[in-house]
């Protein structure tokens, strides 16, 4: 019997309460000890071949017969009022199809409750109109014969600028999202300030970073019948079932949302496109099938970002190193539309020990492309400021910065005083130190031009999923297995684990397990695949539905066989029992030819999290660079990533994710940046030719230390998700490793060689004024 | 608007070809035009290729020292032993261009003509160098713009190879209508001025046919270039250096730096001090230290000017080796 049940989620970092209908578990949590056959084995990729060979069809692949092309036309202002816009040349232009703009555009409210086309645009880049065209090439002509009268207004892109009383405003009540900051306080940090022995302060700036997915976010959508059919480059194939659904006002039940394979996402991907609603629009008005993909440009301007920030923080601390209070201030430039800002203030909040903590997060409406989640929105920002100014401290007070962190470790949440479901971070900090040879740091060659340095930051995240997820887990009458289920490989390998799952429970070979996700034809709705939830999500729902079906499997084959269910096992495909105490040993696709076209339906669910605990994923990243004090040039040697993200279904995969994570960590770091002009409001290089994205050999020795404890109070699994955490620690690790070799704090990235060289140029001036005597 | 392509065998034909039709552009390897006329910052009516003209192939020994036929790809004279043992700073920037796939493609004529990379002349931006009124760089996003020999524009010349060829004396041969002519690598690149915004010499219609290098009696190159990243971006500042040595005395100095100016910049101040003298650290300090001494940054990229030492230190220091 389903069961209701109120449960707390947390998607990148906030948290709410929601519904779950879940059925009654099954299942229990394996031992922690126990060796498992499938999972936690180095199993290749069950799609990697296809992935390859190009025989996977991402949805940007798709061609579809009698298909029209769309683009958007885009501001060139990065505020203007839209005055007129005048479409009837581009409507006259042969092959073209539909053309949309604030005058016929439905009027259902889009992002902040504008309209999809509004009148006024806020950034350079804003949709203004979209065309469909037989080609590409005339989609393209058009946009240049549609004009538009548009009124500059002035524009705004600094966060804090934008508080100013005479800033231009981007909404009628102002730039400030909710018309306040987010305001978080625990303790009396004022209190605690005046009575701290050291108080170190600092502000942080962190650039505003691009997901350069390698596929262009887009959709194709067509019209089957009275269903419409959607093959959507998304993380969250039934947000978009059910967002496409509302604007053309179907069920749910009428909209098919496809998404097998896709090029990235990093976040940005999570909710629905203006692309995607477009492309439905128009496909209903021109009947036709509709490919909507941005372009690279379009990709970099206007399909989400990691917001950039000025963070203000003030750290005070007792001379032996108890965290005292933690102060932080922090603006994020939200871009346009974007109508929530990520936690800046999550690390200082959670990560210590520390009684007084305050954090007010300014969200702040700028003229530049909406920001959207990427690879633990908020947490990156924040570590950077939090982990960077902790070293800080620890110089200030004579103290080693490992043991400054030991010393304020939190052995409880400090949200909420809850114990932790398992916590491995004092276990990454210990590996980490060791696997990079932290105690003897002091004797690397800081002598001559190129100096080298350790440093380390620490990682705290979520990953623990939540419900609701449901599962199906077919057996057929040759026993082949398939796997049912909504939810989306984003690249990660949910296809992978969640087949190692089905053969661990159900006892059958992986080689006769498919799994069928990237679908919501199937029904079987499961959340989106963001804030590192999928696998402790969907996966403990699939092994539910196989040990649903094991054991139908089981009663039906004791029937069969005319013995006790309770005498049989279900190993690689083979029924082993005893009947008449002699043995009994009979392969399961033997049994279920004999019973002609039968088929087993295991159902799953997820189950919700256990209350009175936090569950938190842990880590440390430890970092060798070298920097060229001539050039300015900082290389990563080295990366040690240690995490504890509980049970490790797959090495492979989990390796995956930390490379993954710890180069976009490093690209931040070291060189990427959106820019944007600052006379004109338009990004200046909104491309791969001049947004610098880490190259191969850019990449440094990236060491991957796996805690790999089972967490038995959490889900059926033991695990938690680990697709964030890698990203997480890695810039601060990098700049306090190049203050450990230069001796220069930085408190603003990309290092590029401009900031080092300017930085290097003052320290030699200051270090000449120190010898000389002279002041100021 | 139809493009017409016409993929000529000879120089002489596609010479012809190229006046009988408005709106032509040569084409070699195309990895700077193709790209530009998907952005429509050019739009030919008509393409030439070049590519089938065996007469500009080849890198070959003459009397006079090295030809280098306008189609050979950087990745051919990177890995040509001739270029790499006697031309070492040609070879190290070649290498140090694009990435593999591009130097397979990119030939060195074309580099020659290589276009802008200013963001902002690429970019959605109607600037100076592209007819406009304003040069949007020098106010704007100028970490990467020139620091010396700037006019109304402050863009860099984005190749490498130029620089190598410009410290190795190169001449660059050109082909206009009937005639040919040799022009000095040092005179063949120009700062974009009013009136003539062009980043080079040729004429409408002027095609590069060969690069003539000469023959040094005892001679060392390198090549040094500073990134963003590791590979497969613009230079940030690179350097040409090239001394010729008597005994063991620098008898001749050329010092080219890319990345500084609208033109591969010559260093003359650096190569002065260097001349009767050994190469000790002393004499290579002074030769860094008196680099582009003149040198107007802008707002944010006076590190150029030290990061140009340093790659002259680092250079001269690896000739002493």
């Amino acid at each position: 019997m389903a069961k209701l049940v109120k449960t707390k989620v947390e998607v990148e970092g906030e948290v709410s309460e929601e519904y779950a209908l879940v059925q009654e578990p099954l299942t229990t949590p394996w031992d922690v000890e126990e060796e498992l056959k499938v999972v936690g084995k180095p199993v290749p990729r069950v799609d990697g071949e296809e992935r390859a060979s190009g025989a996977a069809h991402y949805p940007s692949d798709i061609r579809l017969p009698g298909m029209l092309h769309a683009k958007f036309l885009r501001s060139p202002y990065p505020h203007a009022r839209v005055r007129r816009i005048d479409t009837s040349r581009a409507e006259q232009l042969p092959g073209v199809r539909a053309v949309m703009s604030k005058d016929n555009a439905p009027a259902t409210p889009w992002n902040n409750k504008r309209p999809i086309f509004d009148d006024v645009a806020r950034f350079a880049g804003d949709e203004v109109a979209a065309v469909a065209a037989d080609t590409l090439t005339i989609a393209r002509q058009a946009l240049r014969l549609i004009q538009v009268d548009y009124e500059p207004l002035p524009f705004v892109l600094d966060p804090e600028a934008a508080l100013h009383d005479d800033a231009p405003k981007i909404y009628p009540d102002g730039n400030l999202l909710d018309g306040e900051p987010t305001k978080y306080e625990r303790g009396d940090v004022e209190l605690a300030l005046a009575e701290a022995d050291v108080v170190v302060e600092g502000t942080f700036e962190t650039p505003t970073q691009v997901h350069n997915s390698l596929e262009t976010h887009g959709s194709v959508v067509t019209w089957e019948g009275d269903q419409v059919v959607v093959y959507d480059s998304t993380q969250n194939v039934f947000g978009v079932r059910d967002c496409v659904a509302r604007w053309l006002g179907l069920d749910r039940n009428r909209v098919r949302v496809v998404k097998q394979f896709m090029g990235g996402g990093f976040g940005s991907k999570l909710g629905t496109g203006k692309y995607t609603v477009a492309a439905a629009l128009l496909a209903k008005r021109t009947g036709r099938p509709i490919r909507f993909f941005l372009d690279r440009t379009e990709e970099n301007i206007a399909a989400g970002h990691r917001h950039a920030t000025r963070q203000y923080l003030r750290v005070g601390a007792k001379r032996d190193g108890t965290l005292l209070a933690i102060d932080l201030r922090s603006y994020t430039a939200l871009g346009a539309y974007s109508a929530w800002g990520a936690a800046v203030g999550g690390p200082a909040r959670e990560l210590y020990n520390c009684a007084n903590v305050r954090t007010y997060e300014y969200n702040v409406f700028t003229n530049i492309g909406p920001q959207s989640a990427f690879r633990a929105p908020g947490y990156v920002e924040g570590m950077f400021g939090l982990e960077i100014l902790m070293d800080e401290l620890a110089g200030q007070l004579g103290m080693d910065p490992l043991e400054l962190r030991i010393k304020n470790y939190a052995a409880r949440s400090p949200l909420n005083n809850l114990p932790y479901s398992s916590n491995g971070l004092l276990d990454t900090y210990e590996e980490g130190a060791r696997a990079i040879g932290w105690d003897k740091r002091q004797q690397l060659d800081r002598t001559g031009t190129r100096r080298r340095g350790i440093g380390m930051a620490s990682q705290i995240w979520g990953g623990a999923g939540a419900p609701p997820s449901y599962a199906r887990v077919q057996v057929q009458s040759d026993a082949s297995v398939t796997v049912i289920t909504g939810t989306q490989d984003i690249g990660t390998g949910t296809k992978t684990i969640l087949a190692q799952i089905t053969a661990e429970e159900l006892g059958v070979p992986l080689d006769k397990i498919r799994v069928e996700i990237g679908d919501s034809e199937w029904g079987l709705y499961s959340i989106l695949s963001g804030g590192s939830m999928t696998a402790a999500t969907v996966g403990p729902a699939v092994r539910e539905a196989a040990a649903d079906a094991k054991g139908q499997l089981i009663n039906l084959a004791a029937q069969f066989l005319q013995v006790r269910p309770s005498t049989l096992t279900l190993n690689d495909g083979v029924i082993r029992g005893v009947k008449r105490r002699r043995p009994i040993e009979k392969r399961l696709a033997e049994i279920l030819g004999e019973l002609g076209d039968i088929m087993v339906i295991g159902n799953g669910s997820r189950a919700p999290n256990p209350d009175g605990v936090a569950i938190r994923t842990f880590g440390a990243q430890f970092v060798e660079v070298e920097v060229d004090i001539e050039t300015g040039a900082v290389r990563v040697i080295k990366v040690v990533a240690s995490h504890d993200c509980g049970r490790i279904l797959n090495p492979l995969t989990t390796s995956s994710q930390i490379e993954g994570g710890v180069l976009q960590g490093m690209g931040y770091a070291l060189m990427e940046q959106q820019i944007v002009d600052p006379k004109t409001g338009v990004v200046v290089n909104p491309n791969l030719e001049n947004y610098f994205i880490p190259t191969m050999l850019d990449v440094p020795e990236i060491q991957v230390h796996m805690i790999d404890r089972a967490d038995p109070n959490i889900n059926n699994l033991g695990a938690k998700g680990v697709g964030e955490p890698p990203i997480i620690p890695t810039a601060p690790a990098i700049v306090n490793a190049v203050y450990d070799a230069i001796g220069i704090r930085f408190r603003s990235i990309p290092l590029t060689r401009d900031r080092v060289l300017d930085a290097l140029e003052r320290q030699q001036t200051s270090d000449i004024r120190q010898q000389t005597g002279v002041s100021g | 608007m139809a493009l017409d392509f016409t993929s000529p065998q000879t120089l002489d034909e596609a010479v012809r070809l190229w006046h009988a039709a408005p709106g032509s552009f040569w084409l070699a390897g195309g990895t700077d035009l193709v790209p530009e006329m998907k952005a429509t910052l050019k739009q030919p009516q008509r393409l030439v290729n070049l590519k089938d003209i065996e007469s500009l192939r080849g890198i070959a020994e003459t009397e006079a020292g090295v030809r280098i036929g306008a189609l050979a790809t950087l990745t051919e004279i990177a890995e040509s032993d001739l270029v790499r043992t006697r031309y070492h700073a040609l070879a190290e920037a070649c290498r140090a261009a694009a990435s593999p796939q591009l130097r397979n493609v990119a030939t060195l004529g074309g580099n020659l003509n290589q276009d802008s990379r200013c963001p902002y002349y690429r970019g959605a931006f109607p600037c100076w160098l592209k007819g406009g009124q304003v040069c949007f760089m020098r106010e704007g996003e100028n970490r990467e713009a020139s620091i010396i020999g700037y006019h109304e524009c402050v863009h860099v010349h984005p190749s490498d190879p130029p620089n190598a060829l410009v410290a190795l004396d190169a001449k660059i041969i050109t082909r206009m209508n009937g005639d040919t002519r040799a022009t000095p690598a040092m005179d063949f690149f120009r700062a974009p001025l009013e009136g003539d915004r062009r980043m080079n010499l040729l004429e409408p219609g002027e095609v590069v046919t060969e690069i003539q290098l000469p023959r040094f009696p005892n001679s060392q190159s390198t090549y040094e270039k500073a990134m963003d990243r590791a590979f497969w971006t613009f230079a940030l500042v690179s350097a040409a250096v090239r001394v010729d040595l008597e005994g063991d005395r620098v008898s001749a100095a050329r010092i080219v730096l890319g990345g500084v100016a609208p033109v591969p910049w010559n260093a003359q101040e650096a190569e002065e001090g260097l001349k009767g003298q050994i190469l000790s650290p002393e004499s290579v300090a002074l030769a860094s230290a008196t680099t582009l001494v003149g040198a107007q940054p802008l707002a944010h990229n006076g590190y150029k000017v030290q990061l140009a030492r340093a790659l002259v230190k680092r250079s001269l220091l690896n000739l002493a080796r």
